[in-house]
């Protein structure tokens, strides 16, 4: 036997981002722009959009829901009247902690891009794999909430530093948690000086205008309910 | 919660999470492309500072993720490559998340200039997750039976030279 020693010299995930660059021109071609929505488990992905689209007419939106937990969230999503393809992720071996582009790519056909102008990812709720595999995103955005903790962009620099939005919802929880809004901005700047934040409440619906106007567009912020304008 | 404390911190051990499963997973991949089906011996990665991957766990998922590949058995040499920014407006360079001097010292995490303050930057060093070169068991070297029509397309090495 001999051994050879042979360059290699390619990132981790070329293949990932290959697959990525696919999806992104198939999203350019149709023109939808996608936004990867990320966060810890039960930040509030789905809460938040359920809030941001239930005032959505006229915007022509989509929802790839990739949360594990069966297909609750899609169920959920599409009592708004908004299209809502679910993802499956591979069980075996790791596919349950993120989305990759392969697994958006498998989900393309099944999705209306010529009927919408957004389409929103709802990733797998995770801090660390998300951070790491693109799938063909505009955009990645995360949600924070105050329960988790104002220490989390210092744990996890790469996912906060990788979005250029993060939301902090759940602050109708601040005064019965220990989380001073404050030094979660502190923090969070450290690590991503030009980061835009939010926050909002989406129980008690504190920052959903200016959450809906970030997500839709102004034309679709502030619409008083069932106003057709 | 969702992943382990990573990056900028220690964390607890191998557990639930899968994430560093995921990326050894990529990184048998990357492998098997290049062996052109010779068995590997050594796989050689390089993790920047600011992945929030960490390379003793890579080692533990490597070898499950390795089975019933060309890549069983491998060994896996990593090597951490310091995080280091350079400033856009001032040029400054400086390590955004220096490793704690003690384990109980807080983490400096500050990705913005020390320098000017400016919140722009480019990352010289850190960022990188790569599978740098692996070594294969050629079983026939005389014969110029290297490693696979893919292998080396990027850089070729010397078969049959050297002995072994
Ligand atoms: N108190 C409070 N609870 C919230 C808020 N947003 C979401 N929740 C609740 O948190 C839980 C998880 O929300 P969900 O949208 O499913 O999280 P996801 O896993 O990120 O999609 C649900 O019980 C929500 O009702 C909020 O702003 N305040
Ligand atoms: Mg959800
Ligand atoms: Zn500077």
């Amino acid at each position: 036997m001999h051994r050879t020693t042979v360059k290699v010299a390619d990132g981790a995930l070329d293949a990932n981002q290959t697959i990525a660059e696919a999806n992104r021109a198939d999203f350019d071609r149709a023109s939808v722009s996608v936004v990867n929505l990320m966060s810890a488990p039960g930040a509030g992905k789905t809460r938040l959009l359920e809030r941001a689209l239930e005032r959505a007419e006229g915007n022509r939106v989509g929802v790839l829901e990739g949360d594990v937990r069966g297909s609750l969230d899609a169920d959920r999503l599409s009592l708004l009247h908004v299209p809502v393809v679910q993802i499956n992720t591979d069980p075996a071996f790791g596919g349950e902690c993120h989305l990759d582009a392969n697994m958006v790519r498998s989900a393309i056909p099944d999705l209306p891009l010529d009927e919408i102008d957004l389409l929103v990812i709802e990733n797998v709720g995770n801090l660390v794999c998300p951070a790491e595999f693109r799938v063909g995103e505009h955009r990645r955005w995360m949600i924070s909430s105050v329960a988790e903790g104002e220490d989390k962009p210092l744990k996890y620099p790469l996912m906060f530093r990788s979005c250029e939005l993060v939301v902090v919802n759940k602050i109708d929880l601040l005064p019965h948690v220990d989380f001073s809004v404050e030094r979660f901005l502190a923090n969070l700047e450290r690590v991503n000086p030009e980061a835009e934040t939010i926050l909002t409440s989406a129980r008690t619906g504190e920052g959903i205008d200016a959450w809906r106007e970030r997500l839709l567009g102004p034309a679709a912020a502030g619409r008083p309910a069932g106003a057709s304008a | 919660m969702a992943g382990p404390e990573t990056a900028a911190g220690p964390r607890r051990g191998p557990g639930p999470d899968v994430h560093e499963l995921s990326i050894a997973n990529e990184i048998v991949a990357v492998a098997e492309r290049t062996a052109g089906g010779l068995p590997v011996a050594v796989v050689r990665v390089k993790v920047g500072r600011l992945r929030q991957v960490v390379p003793e766990y890579l080692d533990f998922y490597f070898e499950a993720a390795a089975r019933g590949t060309v890549c069983e058995g491998a060994a896996m040499e990593w090597e951490r490559l310091p995080s280091l920014l350079r400033c856009d407006q001032c040029a400054t360079e400086w390590d955004p998340a220096p490793a704690p001097a003690r384990t109980e010292d807080e983490l400096l995490v500050d990705f913005r200039c020390p320098g000017c303050r400016s919140g722009l930057h480019s990352v010289v060093s850190g960022d990188e997750l790569l599978v740098e070169s692996i070594d294969v068991e050629d079983p026939d070297p005389q014969q110029g039976r290297g490693p696979g029509p893919e292998a080396g397309r990027k850089a070729s090495p010397a078969p049959g030279k050297g002995g072994g």
